[in-house]
């Protein structure tokens, strides 16, 4: 270990530290100061945790004996993840004010929970991936139940925490069965495992499939396979495992909602990502195959199908999170075909970029259009906003239509990336499902916009005093529209050729 | 795993405690007592902590019974005892679809899991194999040794772990701290 | 001057962006000019200039997305630049002759600008990926406008005509991913060239020639992918309709002429019997409904599908003069039912209903305005002398010894709608009058002399059609057939 490890890790704990400096200043000043001193400082840590990701640059290395590795990927990542992290305690000052929650404990759980997030997602080694992933969770327990005099907060809590903590089982026990199964692969064929590696480093478990015969469809690594993959699927809300997801978006306010929602998926796709490249051109056999496309198509159809129906504004952006989860499975189906690896990389990076842009945006405006402090969330509430508050009603008509692809916005630039990567990986007739839900969805989202434009209403205008919110709804909407129209000029300039390089293969190890 | 390993002393107590706590764990899920499916959970533990000493990890059994099945039990127990649930029976009712669901479920994965076992016979390790070897093999010592050892990848989590163990802190306190009123920071 | 579509596209759009930001009664003056310069502009388009690639010219290309294969690529043909012209033409006078609603004048004209300017770049597109952008993109003014500014019905006809629409590209979509990937441009003339060497997968061509004959069928109203034309134009504000009607659903004939024929490989030809049919089908189709309808919008908008079925047949037959005919009648049906749903905005206004029951007298309250929507009608009805004429009899013509029995059956399809149509003008115009005297139709200045100047158009194409079938016989489908001074 050395500067270059602590470099490499720098960001999640600069997160973590962070995270303590906020909570210890909040202990130790009187409360009325501290909310804009903690706000700052905490944007501070955020920032800084930025700058050490973007110095280290798009080469890969490794670190802690090989248990971390940071490349483009990673690093665009958790570039991303400080930035929702310092985006939502901005637009969360309304609703801690008005409920008077505790402010410092708020602001170290989200930054503690980026931290999580980043560990996962810079993790090599599965079992610095579940320390990781726990953090996360255990964050995200919290913040979802944080409203605690509101039933349905603490009713979103307790059901997030029960569900998580026996997915959590799950993804350890599946843990331990690849444990189990590279170990014994590899001690059977006489392979050596490296100084430094464990058996659950993905660069061991790439060796294992790669080198040993008939390893990629034994029926003990398949299976902790697909529970490791089942589980990194609740954890971002993809449908089966959705059933929590809605309840929870609900529950949370809107600026949780969006931050639960955005870095759940970030970081569990991103491991997801690393993991499927080292599966990518081995016999597998069908298995996870079909379960990722199982898990993609049902996504797909149950997010659009439950999102039509909605009458609650956070609901319907709970299922829309699980079929764009599903959109992004299929990208990374995608990725399991040599071939089209490399693009399909490059789109499931993009359209998770571009994911959590959008929904942060539509959650804040749920937030900004909000009374003292309470979302706004019947869907009802929107009929003739385009009449009381156009900016607002342009805003999440911005959003609406980027979650529904239509050309200009970056959702139509996303979907496009996906398709391409998973047309040219020959799954034509998966895409055509795919789109059949986009027409579904297209349905739920235009009802909002025909409630917003299309309808009268006798209602008052609401005056809505929450400006953070309404910033950050205005800015990313602003984005959704640049990056829709000039991607490569909206992205980082490194953003391509860093991400387009596979992560990390089993060539390493030699 | 051939009759015959699982017939050695090793094997016999492998199996020992695996039936036990499989048996015990059901028992937790299905008993309608809440103390009876608290003990059934000190058993389970036992039961587990059986399994490490089996694979001479001395101390993690140990920590496992002092800290599992001794302290935390404990607070269960006394939970419980407080709240004066030892004699109610929880509401749990085994009709209806949701048990068949659970129940076909339940059945299902530890068919899979038994499947995947047999069908990998020659793959699996004897206990015997994968019992930790070495001097200070399973004691304080050795753990301490892979654990802060830097060139291992264990350090990393560790440390990390501490992280973890703050993130629950900070979410009990304040999800079990006093409701904070409406008048008292209004300033 | 290969830059010369680049202005027609923008100036709209600029003009737009200033209305929108200047005070309410400047809008409309200044949509007026920026559409009208584009206008002119447009007309330069069809003489041949600038760059000449492969039967295009004023051909213009700068990388957008150079990575995803999307580039600003344009260029005009005869077809093209007649529909690029068509487009703007429809934009001024939809600006100039329909008041904008009153409670929002700026996004109105924006809705409209906007929409104008993306059908252009759909039309002028040589980039595929390009044009499906444009050609989505432009649903989404549509949808606003509709749900706006539209009728009693508005909110369910925008949702009904985005989702039905948009099913149909997303389709398009995944073939023109397809083609990209087999070969690795959205380049159109580069397409081209491959599919005609045979270069590209068979299979891959049969999906596309599907799918895009499902979008642009949809675009085009054909049965049975009509279903969302008839509540959408009635509920469309006039001034969106007239683009709507006139231009977007040209859109979908376009595609078919432009991309379904050239890149469907054999599919695409075997494909030809069925639209035909679908093309008759629709024909009769319109007729029929159009004659159980008491509202003038709504008899309008059917025999629209009428027509469209005329030109899809004529554009898919394979033979050059009813193609032609075809091209020449998408910019007739552009202009007569512009015409005819402005007189209908007329009445509606000065009248107060558009029910044919409740309509009467007008012949003698307002002459002018009754005279010259005889004339539209008699063009909508294809009399001789008039624009309807030569196209539907090049068409006729063109058809007629290829798929006689279709052909037949349409024609008998048109002439049962000509009748009803001249029934209804003359329920509606002549007769007493059922309403107050108050409400005569006065027409404005600009009301008189938009009208005025769509009626000579009509005369002027019914009289001497051959300039202008000259320049719609350049419509790619022959080589080295650009700028034809002659027709045979």
């Amino acid at each position: 270990m050395n500067f270059g490890d602590i470099h490499a890790a720098g960001a999640p704990i600069l997160m973590a530290v962070g995270g303590c400096v906020v909570l210890l200043t909040d202990l130790a000043s009187k409360r009325s100061d501290t909310r804009k001193f903690g706000t700052f400082l905490a944007i501070l840590f955020c920032i800084a945790s930025m700058l050490c990701s973007y110095t280290l640059g798009g080469q890969l290395r490794t670190a802690f004996s090989n248990g971390i590795a940071v490349e483009g990927l990673v690093v665009t990542m958790q570039i991303l993840l400080a930035a929702i992290a310092a985006v939502t305690i901005v637009a969360s000052s309304e609703i801690l004010q008005s409920f008077h929650l505790p402010k410092g404990e708020y602001r170290a759980l989200i930054l503690l929970a980026s931290a999580g997030a980043m560990v996962l997602v810079q993790s090599l080694d599965l079992v610095n991936a579940f320390v990781g992933i726990e953090i996360m969770s255990v964050a995200f327990y919290v913040l979802a139940g944080y409203r605690r005099a509101q039933a349905a907060s603490e009713e979103a809590g307790a059901k997030y925490f029960l569900m998580g903590a026996f997915v959590s089982a799950i993804l350890l026990f599946g843990i331990a069965l690849i444990y189990g199964s590279v170990g014994l692969a590899m001690k059977a064929n006489g392979l050596e495992l490296p100084q430094g590696y464990s058996f659950t480093n993905i660069v061991t478990i790439s060796k294992a499939i790669h080198q040993v015969p008939g390893f990629g469809t034994s029926p003990l690594f398949l299976l902790g396979a697909v529970m490791l993959i089942g589980s990194l699927m609740f954890k971002a809300g993809v449908a089966p495992f959705h059933m929590v997801a809605p309840d929870v978006y609900q529950g949370a306010p809107a600026p949780i909602a969006g931050f639960l929602a955005t870095t759940s998926k970030v970081a569990a796709f991103t491991i997801l990502m690393r993991f499927f490249t080292i599966l990518a051109g081995a016999d597998t056999g069908a298995a996870i195959n079909v379960v990722v496309i199982g898990l993609a198509l049902l996504s797909i159809i149950v997010g659009n199908t439950g999102a039509a129906n909605q009458k609650s504004i956070k609901r319907l952006f709970g299922y829309s999170s699980v079929a764009h989860g599903g959109y992004i499975v299929l990208g990374l189906l995608a990725s399991l075909g040599t071939e089209s690896q490399a693009a399909a990389i490059t789109a499931v990076t993009f359209y998770i970029v571009a994911y959590a842009i959008t929904t942060i945006g539509s959650f804040a405006v749920v937030a900004w259009l909000g009374k003292d402090g309470e979302d706004a969330d019947a869907i009802s509430a929107y009929r003739g906003l385009g009449k009381r508050n156009l900016g607002a009603a342009i805003t999440l008509g911005i959003f609406l239509l980027s979650l529904s692809g239509i050309p200009l916005t970056v959702g139509f630039l996303t979907k496009l990336g996906v398709f391409m990567a998973l047309l040219s990986a020959g799954g034509t007739w998966v895409a055509v499902v795919a789109l059949i839900g986009s027409a579904i969805g297209l349905y739920a989202y235009l009802r909002v916009i025909s409630e917003m434009f299309f309808v009268d209403s006798t209602q008052q205008e609401t005056s809505s005093t929450d400006g953070a919110s309404k910033l950050v709804a205005v800015s990313a909407a602003t984005l959704v529209i640049v990056m829709g129209v000039f991607p490569s000029q909206a992205l980082l300039p490194s953003f391509e050729a860093s991400v387009t390089a596979p992560p990390v293969s089993g060539d390493e190890v030699k | 795993m051939t009759l015959q390993a699982l017939l050695s002393g090793q094997g016999l107590m492998f199996l020992f405690f695996a039936v036990a706590a499989i048996a015990s764990g059901l028992l937790v899920v299905i008993l309608q007592n809440p103390l009876r499916a608290a003990l059934s959970l000190v058993i389970n533990l036992f039961s587990v902590a059986g399994l490490y000493l089996s694979l001479n990890a001395y101390f993690l059994a140990t920590v496992q019974v002092i800290v599992y099945a001794g302290a935390i039990m404990v607070l269960f127990l006394f939970v419980i005892m407080l709240l004066n649930m030892g004699q109610a029976n929880l509401n749990t009712s085994y009709r209806g679809v949701r048990t068949i669901i659970a129940f076909s479920s339940a059945i299902g994965f530890g068919g899979l899991m038994s499947a995947v076992a047999l069908k990998g016979q020659p793959d699996v390790m004897l206990p015997a194999d994968a019992m930790v070897t070495g001097s200070s093999a399973g004691s304080v010592e050795g753990i301490g040794k892979v654990l802060y050892n830097p060139n291992l990848p264990w350090l990393f989590a560790f440390e990390w772990t501490s992280f973890l163990l703050l993130v629950a802190v900070i979410g009990a306190v304040v999800l079990a701290g006093k409701r904070q009123q409406p008048s008292e920071d209004k300033a | 001057m290969n830059e010369l579509i680049l202005v027609i596209v923008a100036l709209p759009l600029i003009a737009a962006v200033i209305a929108s930001l200047v005070h309410e009664k400047s809008a409309k003056s200044i949509s007026i000019i920026g559409s009208a310069i584009a206008c002119l502009l447009s007309i330069l388009g069809i003489t041949t200039g600038g760059t000449i690639d492969r039967g295009f010219h004023h051909v213009f290309n700068a990388p957008w997305l150079p990575k995803l294969g999307l580039m600003f690529s344009f260029g005009l043909d005869g077809m093209s630049s007649l529909l690029v012209l068509l487009t703007t033409f429809l934009t001024v006078i939809a600006v100039i002759v329909i008041p904008a609603p009153k409670n929002a004048v700026r996004a109105y004209y924006l809705s409209i600008l906007v929409a104008g300017a993306l059908t252009n770049v759909a039309f002028a597109s040589l980039n595929i990926l390009l044009f499906y952008i444009a050609f989505e993109a432009a649903l989404i003014p549509v949808l606003i406008a509709i749900g706006m500014f539209g009728g009693g019905d508005r909110s369910k006809a925008a949702i009904q005509f985005f989702v039905f629409t948009v099913i149909g590209s997303l389709l398009l979509l995944s073939a023109i991913i397809g083609l990209r990937i087999a070969t690795g441009t959205f380049d159109y003339l580069t397409l081209k060239d491959l599919v005609a060497a045979g270069a590209v997968d068979p299979s891959l061509l049969r999906w596309f020639a599907i799918a895009s004959f499902i979008a642009f069928a949809t675009k085009a109203a054909v049965v049975p992918l009509h279903a969302w034309l008839g509540r959408a134009y009635i509920n469309t504000p006039t001034g969106m309709l007239l683009l709507l009607s006139g231009a977007m659903a040209k859109l979908g004939v376009y595609g078919l002429i432009r991309f379904t024929l050239p890149l469907g490989g054999d599919f695409a030809e075997s494909l030809v019997p069925l639209i035909v049919t679908l093309g008759a089908v629709s024909v009769v189709y319109g007729a029929f409904v159009a004659a159980a309808q008491t509202d003038i919008k709504a008899v309008i908008a059917f025999s629209s599908i009428s027509h469209m079925g005329y030109i899809v047949i004529g554009a898919v037959v394979g033979d050059d003069a009813a193609r032609s005919g075809s091209v020449l009648q998408m910019l007739n049906h552009g202009i007569t039912t512009g015409a005819l749903f402005i007189c209908c905005d007329f009445i509606s206004r000065y009248r107060g209903s558009r029910q044919v029951t409740a309509l009467g007298g007008i012949w003698s309250d307002s002459p002018l305005f009754s005279r010259l929507l005889l004339l539209f009608t008699f063009s909508s009805v294809a009399l001789p002398l008039t624009n309807g004429f030569v196209g539907e009899f090049l068409i006729l013509l063109g058809a007629f010894h290829k798929f006689p029995y279709q052909t037949a059956i349409a024609s008998a399809g048109a002439i049962g709608s000509a009748v009803y149509m001249l029934w209804m003008i003359q329920r509606s115009i002549y007769g007493g009058s059922k309403s107050d005297a108050s409400k005569v139709i006065s027409l404005g200045v600009s009301e008189r002399s938009v009208l005025l100047a769509l009626a000579l158009m009509i005369i002027g194409i019914g009289v001497a059609p051959s300039p202008l079938l000259a320049i719609a016989s350049d419509n790619g489908h022959k080589v080295g057939a650009a700028m034809q001074p002659e027709v045979k």
